[in-house]
């Protein structure tokens, strides 16, 4: 998996991911993805569109990156996940806590809504 | 016309697994959403598998074997691990909040959602786990 980084207007981290997030890809990206979303504050939005697998250990590190934003008063979303990856995360539960956008401007209003 | 594989019980086994899996579906005239839905379950049980079957060091293979019959696809996944049921970690609840948000037992929900019918035995000193999906439609002819 690659991971790229890039700062949006708003103080928000734009993180685009793009691969197989199965256990080589998390395990590729993990350290990097999590030091990124511990260090900087506040807003993230994950672009996802370029991730073509999903398996339980991504959705794993999306989440600990997701509490760690929430611990320092900051929100994590994500960006245009492709319909099979959306769906993976509906039938995890797991979309209240890891909400999905497919537009950026509503993406990173509701990365830097309090 | 079944395809097989052999695989060691170790992490860096899951990447030719799922090209194998990819393969076959291509080969059987399977559709792109569920050879997607294989490659997720086949890759939660046997990263379950590997992780928690063996003991630590212990070395072991892993062998799939992948069909279409009577209007099913159907992934047969036998190891010769201890006994060991990838599907019998309980599954969560729908994680409302960060803080009820549970991990354990995540992928053994996908594999069930992703699969029409699983199921485990415990049969000649192997685990054996089949998964089976109706084929609603074929992509394209397979010869």
């Amino acid at each position: 998996m690659e991971l790229e980084t890039e700062k949006l207007d708003g103080g928000i981290t734009l993180i685009k991911l793009r691969g197989r997030m199965d256990v080589r890809g998390a395990q590729e990206i993990d350290l990097k993805f999590t030091t990124i979303t511990s260090v900087n504050q506040g807003a993230f939005v994950i672009d996802m569109s370029e991730v073509d697998f999903l398996a339980s250990i991504g959705i794993r590190t999306l989440l600990v990156s997701a509490k760690a934003a929430k611990a320092r008063g900051g929100r994590l979303v994500l960006f245009k996940p492709i319909e099979l990856v959306a769906n993976t995360l509906e039938v995890a539960g797991i979309t209240a806590i890891l909400p999905i956008f497919h537009d950026m401007d509503a993406a990173s209003a509701a990365a830097t809504a309090s | 016309m079944s395809r097989r594989l052999r695989i060691e019980n170790c992490l860096d086994a899951l990447r030719p697994m799922s090209e194998w899996l990819a393969e076959s579906c291509v080969a059987l005239g399977i559709s792109d959403d569920l050879s997607y839905r294989f490659d997720l379950a086949a890759n939660e049980a046997v990263a379950n598998t590997i992780s928690y079957g063996y003991a630590p060091g212990a070395r072991g293979t892993i062998e799939l074997c992948f069909d279409l019959t009577h209007g099913h696809a159907i992934l047969v996944i036998e190891d010769d691990g201890n006994a060991f049921n990838p599907l019998e970690l309980a599954e969560p609840r729908p994680a409302s909040s960060i803080e009820d948000s549970r991990i354990g037992g995540l992928g053994v929900l996908l594999i069930r959602r992703s699969m029409g019918q699983c199921e485990y035995q415990r049969r000649g000193g192997r685990n054996v786990l089949t998964l089976k999906s109706p084929v609603l439609e074929i992509q394209h002819e397979s010869h």
